[in-house]
């Protein structure tokens, strides 16, 4: 059964202070997990000499035996201290095993000054990807908001009646992301005259969202008076609605998506890992395909082995089931036919036939 | 390490060319020695006829005066005059070539020269020391000019395993975690600029603000540039070799099939037959054992076939 967060029409809702859902770094480690290596440990000092920056020291992967090139095309990214946040590329032969120590292509610095990282420092390594987008190289970060963009969310918006049916997102009566009739599924009341502590009961009045160009109303199909509550069920997508770190909102457009660690999306880890999988796979395949240095051979041999080491094809089923069992989705209303009146001719209203539920990835 | 002597004596005796005499004494022309007495008093006293005589005691190279051998007091004469040999003295007697090409000789090829030219055709590995100046990306290799005039020197040659698979080598090391020891810089992406007369080692990424520590640079040296003398290993300022007791790295052996390869050819150009046939008919087997050598450097064969005829001095 999918969760119901119930939150008020407010783009900054101050209660409820919702806590406990997955946090972005919850995410992001079981992707990375499951589509690579992922390591979380601390740093040891180094001493001084050679060139600062450079190196990046891990007692904990000291190995006399490894060679150079065992943890080339992977990615360190700094969880704490002065240079928290500092994601860099593992260089192709840059491991020496017997110091632990791994190379960078580019020199973590502090305030522009070469300097290593200190000892105690937490760092995550992972491989093939980054936590966080590296130059061109996308981040495991950036494909769990993909994910997330494709997850319906459903919440309860709650309303204050203005003794009119009409709500418009310019009044900021509704959220401004309510912008289509498939995002909504009813309203609920609380029968007139009951105690607060009543629960909210579905309506039998169908609410509509009626789109004029860029204004946007909510139709509720009944007078709400100004002392009356009701809530409006709806999906929203779960990039939109985050948790960032004191409360729950709506990002701004063109800035969804978790952007810190403890930012959290109402939609469990296993709901999400799944599709950022699926999309993981294909932005690897994308890049081995886009590479302009490999030849054909190289990039089908590459491909072949994406196909055997991550098995794209269970992915893909279980990101279906997901969606097509987990998740909840907005029914949208086929278009009816048209059915000539018997009268003069003229175009009957619409008729509903039956529902089909939206599909999932695109 | 080898000696000179040791490489000279390598390639005459292999040419067998060489006789060593202990001076029993003498004067300032002529030595006596008990192995050139002969009690036959029919013997010839021209067995020594052109030969190149040398004091290898004291280091002077004179040439024989024909048919001055007296094979009673095993006596021999010597020209031009030179200071009287001690008893016991070692005198070398050559035939093809000089010991030395000292004295009234200097134009002349000798074994010296040989030896010299055939450590300049063998590369030895060494590795450069060079303080890392942070940001700079060019580093004068002024001290090495001499020799670091092609990318062909920067290297080591690959590693082969026992299964045939080749290992390559890193050109350039650079301090490693904590200024441990040289790990491969290669990624940086070193190689060799050439101005004019001087070099310089590019790299592509320097060295970030407050690097400290050196660069070794892996390079093939000619083995004539790094050599034993007075006492020490140094840069060679003669490009190889003086006195006997000098040293260089190479084995003796690749030193004689080069040199032999060298002293043939070098008798080839002169139309010398010897004892068992013409000397160009023998430079093509001598130049393949040359070139087994594993660290011959090929980029110079064609300095050798390319040589001027050298003088012949006393015709063998």
């Amino acid at each position: 059964m999918p969760f119901i967060l119930v939150v008020p029409s407010s783009v900054t809702p101050p209660t409820p202070t919702a806590t406990g859902w997955p946090s972005l770094e919850h995410f992001y480690v079981d992707l990375a997990k499951q589509i690579g290596q992922y390591s979380r440990t601390t740093v040891a000092a180094l001493a001084p000499g050679g060139e600062p920056g450079r190196w990046v020291k891990l007692d904990a992967f000291i190995d006399d035996e490894d060679g150079r090139e065992k943890f080339g095309g992977g990615y360190v990214y700094v969880r704490s201290g002065a240079q928290t946040g500092s994601a860099r590329r593992i260089r192709t032969t840059g491991f020496e095993g017997p110091y632990g120590a791994l190379g960078l292509t580019r020199v973590l610095s502090v305030a522009g000054v070469p300097t290593n990282l200190a000892a105690d420092v937490s760092v995550e390594v992972t491989k093939p990807l980054p936590v966080r987008a590296v130059g061109l190289t996308r981040g495991l970060v950036d494909l769990v908001n993909e994910a997330l963009a494709r997850i319906w969310t459903e919440i309860r918006i709650e309303i204050t009646g203005n003794g009119t049916s009409l709500y418009s997102a310019a009044d900021g009566d509704i959220p401004d992301w309510l912008v289509t009739n498939v995002q909504i599924d009813g309203i609920y009341i609380r029968p007139r005259g009951l105690a607060t502590t009543v629960p909210f009961a579905r309506s039998t009045i169908v609410p509509t969202i009626t789109v004029n160009g860029s204004a946007i109303t909510l139709e509720t199909g009944a007078i709400y008076g100004t002392t009356e509550t009701f809530q409006l069920k709806a999906f929203v997508m779960a990039d939109k609605l985050v948790y960032n770190g004191s409360s729950w909102g709506y990002t701004a457009t063109g800035s969804e998506g978790l952007t810190n660690d403890t930012d959290q999306a109402a939609v469990p880890v296993k709901w999400v890992t799944p599709i950022a999988m699926v999309k993981a796979i294909q932005y690897l395949r994308r890049m081995i395909a886009q590479n302009e240095l490999l030849s054909l051979a190289e990039k089908k041999a590459k491909l072949a082995e994406i196909e055997e080491t991550l098995h794209p094809a269970t992915w893909a089923v279980a990101a279906y089931d997901v969606i097509e069992t987990l998740l909840p989705r907005p029914q949208v209303a086929p278009v009816a036919a048209l059915a000539e009146s018997a009268s003069d001719g003229r175009w009957c209203a619409w008729t509903e036939v039956a529902t089909v539920p939206v599909t999932g990835l695109p | 390490m080898p000696t000179l002597l040791a490489y000279t004596e390598a390639i005459a005796y292999g040419l067998d060319d060489l006789e060593v005499f202990t001076a029993g004494g003498g004067d300032a022309s002529s030595f006596s020695s008990v192995s050139l007495v002969n009690a036959d008093t029919n013997a010839s006293t021209h067995n020594y006829d052109g030969r190149w005589a040398f004091n290898a005691t004291q280091g002077l190279q004179r040439s024989t005066r024909t048919g001055t051998h007296v094979l009673a007091p095993g006596s021999l004469g010597i020209a031009p005059i030179w200071t009287p040999p001690n008893s016991n003295d070692r005198i070398d007697l050559t035939r093809f070539f000089p010991r030395f090409e000292t004295g009234p000789y200097t134009a002349s090829m000798s074994y010296r020269k040989i030896v010299n030219q055939t450590l300049q055709m063998i590369v030895v590995p060494d590795r450069l020391s060079i303080a890392i100046v942070p940001g700079q990306q060019e580093y004068s290799l002024q001290p090495w000019q001499k020799w670091l005039d092609r990318e062909e020197r920067f290297g080591w040659p690959d590693i082969v395993l026992s299964n045939g698979t080749h290992v390559a080598q890193a050109r350039l090391l650079e301090p490693g975690p904590g200024g441990t020891i040289g790990i491969p810089a290669d990624w940086r992406r070193p190689h060799l600029r050439l101005d004019a007369d001087a070099p310089y080692l590019e790299i592509e990424t320097p060295f970030v603000t407050g690097t400290t520590g050196t660069i070794f640079l892996r390079v093939l040296r000619p083995s004539n540039t790094w050599v034993f003398l007075g006492g020490a290993w140094s840069e060679s300022v003669n490009d190889g070799l003086a006195n006997d007791t000098d040293q260089a790295r190479p084995s003796v052996e690749d030193v004689r099939k080069i040199g032999t390869w060298i002293a043939v050819d070098t008798l080839a150009k002169r139309g010398v037959t010897g004892a068992n046939g013409r000397w160009s008919d023998k430079v093509a087997a001598a130049k393949a054992e040359a070139m087994s050598v594993k660290w011959f450097d090929r980029t110079q064969v064609a300095a050798i076939e390319q040589q001027p005829q050298q003088p012949a001095g006393v015709a063998a």
